[in-house]
């Protein structure tokens, strides 16, 4: 197991709590709507291959959330004044849900900074017309419903930290919560996109991968595809069993496809 | 004190497992359970029952509501416009407009206007956040809930209280030529009500001298807020508020005797017992995830789950019963509450037009007298 260690980033006056671990070249990941519980297993497995800066974002875990951040256009300017810490020259950037939606806004802005980048089951475009919603509602989903629509089977999502899910304690409860509201203060409408977004992902001229569980209900494969079209010279990958949560429900595979493409 | 009749104008006959089936009546409730026709006449019935408010004497709340079966007085403004033609005496109490829900706040500085120009300065501009479940019709942002109340609460003033043009470049609202016609009958604006439990926010109502209004709450829990309001007050140096700072809204029902009222009074219950998912009902955001984590922990249910009807009476939400003991339940209100503002739910759910009137009539001949006479001296 890796050993990691808590550091506080200030960042534009803003306290950011993170933890770094593992070693080689450096790894930022931007965590999802569900990134407020910390470390988990693909974490460690990154961590063999690179040095790995695993911040919560403002409003999420320790992390505090400034009145003046209140839009994914902050937040992508933040994550740029982030990356100009000396360490993350020439990073290498993974965004997974949220954090991808915030990961391809920072991108377009200034790839300066980064030496390539993976989107998994990012939200953050429309593509469809205006009658098809792109991105399920998840805010309003009862657990059991999000054990449904979140996961491809039933069993991963045991223990799944969600709103009123059972045997939460509270002080997850009020984080899950928190998270909930950080991501809509900053996603409410138009929902969890930028109707621009799309128009602009050509100016992504690094190395990119978009990453996708197979059964993904939250934003389809078929979603996953058109940002690869967007993404001159993009590759696009399915990771088998898994649905929004690649990540979570079949870490080792995610793990190995993040790895092979950066490496 | 003041007695003003208020409905929320249910349209309560749905398939019986409606509720079971979609999950709640409000938001997701399909449109194509309305069935226009017996919707006109439940809108007239219930425009009629307001104007009788008035030939009984009664003043006139309303309130609105959007993509339900529980209130389908979705317009407040096309209401109040009815009836400020078909009235000519009431006090018409806009409780209110959900400010936070509505993107065009100088709309509703005119709305309010016009009413107050067309009814002869009859209005009193209530200004709500709007509940939780009317996050998704809007589709306004929860998070922001407060500092668009806040901002739209401004601009209105500002119009309201300017004569002239002039630039508004705000976080929410932008105007370049606020000019709004026209101005209000009542000078420099209607009377100000604001609902409200939250103990950060009474303050600011105190501050401005606004009315305080709370509904459904138990007596205990509106005491404490109410003496918030006189706290800041005396801490202030503001006059010390009268009753006619203070509104309190209760289910009412008054019968020929106890016994009867206790029958007939039940069908209020309809209310109350409405499924309120939490998902639905109270957005991320809206409030802080303690109060949030809390909703959860209560579960979907009911709004007051764990009160029957004896408890409610008991609570004061609900007042019910012979001519004699809806008096001295609202005495107590005015009393102990120090309440100027007596607003009765009088009608939900099933209850028939034959039924609410004759509530009303007891309510007006055998017990209105005597609360009409308390603070008759004081302007409220």
């Amino acid at each position: 197991m890796t050993p990691w260690r808590e550091e506080t980033i200030q960042v534009d006056g803003v306290k950011l709590s993170a933890r770094l671990g593992g070693d080689g070249p450096p790894l930022l990941i931007l965590h999802g709507a569900d990134g407020w519980d910390g470390l988990l297993p693909f974490h460690d497995s990154l961590a063999r291959r690179f040095t790995v800066w695993a911040p919560f974002l403002p409003g999420f875990g320790e992390s505090e959330l400034p009145g003046w951040l209140d839009s994914v256009d902050d937040l992508a300017y933040f994550c740029l004044d982030l990356l100009e810490q000396p360490a993350l020259a020439g990073a290498n950037l993974l965004g997974i849900g949220f954090g991808g939606w915030v990961a391809a806004e920072l991108a377009v802005r200034s790839r300066e900074r980064l030496r390539r980048l993976v989107l998994a089951a990012a939200l953050g475009i429309k593509v469809s017309g205006r009658e098809t919603p792109d991105i399920a509602d998840f805010l309003v989903l009862t657990h059991e419903e999000a054990a449904r629509v979140l996961w491809h089977g039933p069993e991963a999502a045991r223990g799944m930290k969600w709103p009123g899910a059972p045997g939460l304690t509270d002080e997850e409860m009020t984080e899950a919560l928190r998270a909930a509201q950080t991501v809509t203060l900053m996603g409410w409408k138009p929902f969890m996109h930028n109707p621009g977004l799309l128009r602009w992902l050509h100016r992504i001229r690094v190395p990119t991968l978009l990453l996708w569980g197979e059964s993904d209900r939250v934003v389809s494969p078929d979603y996953g595809r058109a940002w690869h079209q967007a993404i001159p010279g993009s590759r696009f990958q399915l990771i088998a069993g898994a649905g929004h949560y690649p990540h979570r429900e079949r870490p080792d595979d995610f793990a190995q496809a993040v790895t092979a493409f950066l490496l | 004190m003041l007695a003003y009749h208020f409905t929320e104008m249910p349209y309560p006959f749905l398939p019986e497992d409606a509720e079971e089936r979609y999950g709640a009546l409000r938001i997701v409730l399909p449109s194509k359970h309305f069935d226009p026709r017996l919707g006109h006449e439940l809108y007239n019935r219930y425009l009629d029952e307001y104007e009788y408010a008035e030939e009984l004497g009664l003043e006139i709340m309303l309130n609105e509501h959007h993509q339900t079966a529980t209130c389908i007085d979705s317009v407040m403004p096309v209401t109040a416009a009815a009836l400020a033609r078909r009235t000519k005496r009431a006090r018409i109490v806009l409780l209110g407009s959900p400010l936070p829900h509505r993107d065009n706040p100088l709309r509703v500085a005119e709305e309010v206007a016009m009413l107050d120009v067309i009814s002869g300065g009859r209005i009193v501009s209530g200004f709500v956040r709007g509940v939780g479940s009317e996050v998704l019709p809007s589709n306004s942002n929860p998070v922001q809930n407060r500092e668009r109340f806040q901002e739209a609460h401004d601009l209105i003033l500002k119009a309201w209280t300017t004569h002239e043009p002039f630039s508004w470049e705000g976080k929410h609202f932008h105007f370049r030529y606020a000019n709004p016609w026209p101005r209000p009958y009542q000078q420099p604006h209607p009377p100000i009500w604001i609902t409200g439990t939250s103990p950060d926010n009474i303050p600011w109502v105190a501050d401005h001298q606004y009315t305080l209004a709370t509904f459904l709450t138990p007596w205990d829990a509106t005491e404490q807020i109410f003496n918030l309001y006189r706290a800041r007050c005396r801490e202030r140096g503001y006059p010390e508020p009268g009753p006619e700072k203070f509104a309190y809204l209760a289910m009412v029902y008054t019968g020929e005797t106890d016994e009867r009222a206790q029958e007939e009074g039940k069908k209020l219950l309809w209310y109350l017992h409405r499924r309120r998912p939490v998902e639905l009902f109270i957005p991320p955001g809206y409030v802080p995830p303690a109060a949030r984590m809390r909703a959860y922990n209560t579960g979907p249910g009911p709004m007051r789950p764990r009160e029957g009807w004896e408890e409610l009476q008991a609570g004061g939400l609900v007042i019910c019963g012979s001519p004699r003991t809806v008096l001295k339940r609202a005495r107590e209100l005015h009393d102990r509450l120090g309440v100027g503002h007596f607003l009765m739910m009088n009608q939900a759910g099933f209850m028939t037009t034959q039924e609410t009137r004759r509530s009303m009539e007891l309510f007006a001949r055998e017990v209105y007298p005597e609360l009409r006479s308390l603070d008759e001296s004081r302007q409220i």
